[in-house]
């Protein structure tokens, strides 16, 4: 069980995005993407959830190939945080959560999606925003609230053998540091309950906090992969961000972190 | 902000009483509409004739209104007005904008085109033709229009497989441009009669229908608005953005044919027996969405039967106000809706 990226490649118009990729997302680990703009990264995520077709190579769910999927059968088994969203209409918060129970609304009681809509919100902590209209709220409080309808639609712990997937493209990009450590800790917790996930994370010393699996990629081409302090040696920093860094873990107690040199 | 917490708790409390409310008002309109006109018949009347049914034989002057003038209009009224409501709002929605309008899909366009074609080059091309089909001509060619043209743009925006939105308003700018130039020029031809009747067309018309032009319309009508009324949850799904919609499982090229395929249909076949009547569809979702908010599980049912409501009342005014001629009903819903639409922004907008 497992998603399995075999010699990806993806290319439009003559330009090459990836670049003959290999990957394995298990679902009991985090795994996540790092590199600088332009990257590849929201590619691979994208050919990944299934929002673009490979040029070359194949990808397989579970042992299936991701174009056998139909789109309700990979809604239940995958959710997708996208980088932007285009709200025009004015949507009440737990309107917008509630729209992530459409794939189970049929097999669950009213009661039950209600909890599972209080869960998720209390979870992000959008509770108290509820009866707001979306289009009223701070950029970080957008974000929540997608990232409560996402989490709302794997929420529901029915009963299957299969692995499930959570993909978040950037999904701290607007939020303050609390809620930035908040998610991703929401995100490993999530793989304790047989999903794997897949996010795209700016911060290195976030992403070298939470990573069971860290990607760094650089011109379609996965440069190295592996445990955080293997992947963010100095030489590969220099190499791909042109920046002189060191990985630095203090103690036991502390989180690990990405310090740059003085002189650069 | 207090205000807006309020004011969106209030939210599903009118939801609920909507559709009863707007239920009772369509009721009061459709009632209105058999009672006024130039031969007055009271309440009393119409129930005794409508308990005798349509069985008794249909003499004297009061029956003959009745059955054969006023019960048609308002089915009618009520018809393309709650046509004009579901569809405007579905367009909205298939646009993701709140300006969007039935329009946009070359269905007023189409059925004008049509429409002008048969009143300026029926009798002189199809003389045969027009001698055999008479009355019918007209709603024919202008489905034909409408048909036509929205194929057109259908075909046009369909690109393996791919309905994409962008093309979709690029391609119908571009072919309501042309049928424009199309309508310039036969417009150009016509004769001062011809040129009357074209006019009065477009201004819209819900008079003179007998029960057999009526009934395919309400066909048409009927099946388009049961279509459209299934597609509300995927709809509000659609409004979080096409990428979203099919995350959460929905076949979001399937639903935007099917939005496009009900809405021509539905208000094509309004077009081509009522004539063009402008701002129901756009002004009627716009003031529901203000009372209940954007959900399709309420928006679309209540702006049917606001739209139908609308229309009904709108067309006792045209009807009355310049016994014994008509005024053209488009006039009225855009002489009465505009400015109650405004009203109701204005109060909206001085709220924050």
């Amino acid at each position: 069980m497992c998603i399995d990226v075999q010699s990806l490649s993806i290319s439009i118009d003559k330009k090459t995005l990836l670049d003959s990729v290999d990957l394995t997302i298990r679902p009991n680990e985090l795994t996540i993407l790092i590199g600088p703009n332009g990257a590849g990264k929201s590619t691979l995520l994208k050919a990944c959830s299934g929002d673009m077709l490979p040029t070359y190579g194949n990808i397989f769910i579970n042992q299936n190939p991701i174009h056998s999927f139909s789109s309700v059968k990979l809604a239940k088994t995958r959710a997708v945080m996208t980088q932007s969203y285009e709200m025009g209409f004015g949507f009440t918060v737990i309107e917008i959560v509630s729209m992530g129970c459409f794939t189970y609304e049929e097999q669950v009681s009213q009661h039950q999606k209600r909890e599972i809509i209080r869960d998720v919100m209390n979870f992000m902590e959008i509770a108290h925003l509820s009866e707001r209209n979306f289009m009223t709220l701070s950029g970080g409080e957008q974000q929540r609230t997608q990232l409560a309808r996402v989490l709302a639609q794997l929420w529901l712990p029915y009963e299957q053998e299969e692995a499930r997937y959570l993909f978040l493209d950037e999904p701290t990009s607007s939020l303050d540091v609390f809620h930035q450590y908040h998610v991703l800790s929401l995100a490993q917790e999530l793989t304790k309950r047989n999903i794997g996930v897949l996010a795209v994370v700016h911060d290195l010393s976030l992403a070298a906090s939470f990573a069971d699996q860290l990607v760094l990629i650089n011109n379609g081409e996965i440069i190295t992969k592996g445990v955080p302090e293997s992947v963010l040696q100095r030489s590969h920093l220099a190499n791909v961000y042109g920046i002189k860094a060191e990985y630095f873990h203090h103690s036991v107690g502390a989180k690990p972190s990405v310090l740059m040199d003085r002189k650069q | 902000m207090l205000e807006t917490l309020t004011l969106n708790r209030q939210r599903s409390k009118r939801q609920s009483m909507a559709i009863p409310v707007t239920l009772g008002l369509l009721f009061f309109a459709a009632l209105l509409a058999m009672v006024v006109g130039a031969v007055s018949l009271s309440i009393n009347d119409i129930s005794s004739y409508i308990s005798h049914g349509f069985s008794a034989s249909h003499s004297s002057l009061s029956t003959r209104v009745l059955f054969e003038i006023r019960l048609p209009r308002t089915i009618l009224s009520i018809a393309v007005g709650a046509a004009l409501g579901i569809c405007g709002a579905a367009m909205q929605a298939l646009f993701r904008n709140p300006l969007a309008d039935p329009g946009l899909i070359g269905v007023a366009g189409g059925g004008a085109l049509g429409a002008v074609t048969v009143i300026v080059l029926g009798n002189s091309i199809f003389p045969q033709t027009m001698d055999v089909i008479g009355l019918y001509a007209l709603p024919i060619g202008a489905m034909i229009g409408c048909l036509g043209v929205c194929s057109i743009i259908y075909k046009l925006s369909n690109r393996q497989g791919q309905f994409t939105i962008i093309t979709l308003l690029l391609a119908g700018i571009a072919v309501n441009a042309i049928v424009g130039s199309l309508i310039g020029i036969l417009t150009l031809v016509s004769s001062d009669s011809e040129l009357r009747e074209l006019t009065f067309w477009t201004m819209g018309n819900l008079g003179g229908n007998s029960w057999s032009l009526i009934f395919p319309v309400l066909i048409l009508i009927s099946i388009s608005l049961v279509g459209l009324s299934r597609l509300a949850k995927p709809l509000n799904l659609y409004l979080l953005g096409e990428a979203q919609a099919q995350h959460l499982g929905i076949e979001v090229s399937k639903l935007k044919k099917h939005v496009f395929i009900y809405t021509a249909m539905a208000v094509g076949a309004a077009v081509s027996i009522s004539g063009m009547i402008g701002f129901v569809g756009f002004v009627v979702p716009h003031l529901v969405r203000i009372l209940i908010g954007p959900d399709h599980r309420f928006l679309f049912p209540v702006s049917m039967l606001l739209g139908a409501s609308f229309l009904t009342i709108t067309d006792v005014i045209a009807r009355i106000i310049i016994i014994p001629a008509e005024l053209p009903i488009g006039l009225v819903t855009s002489a009465l809706g505009g400015p109650f639409f405004l009203f109701v922004l204005y109060k909206q907008t001085s709220r924050h």
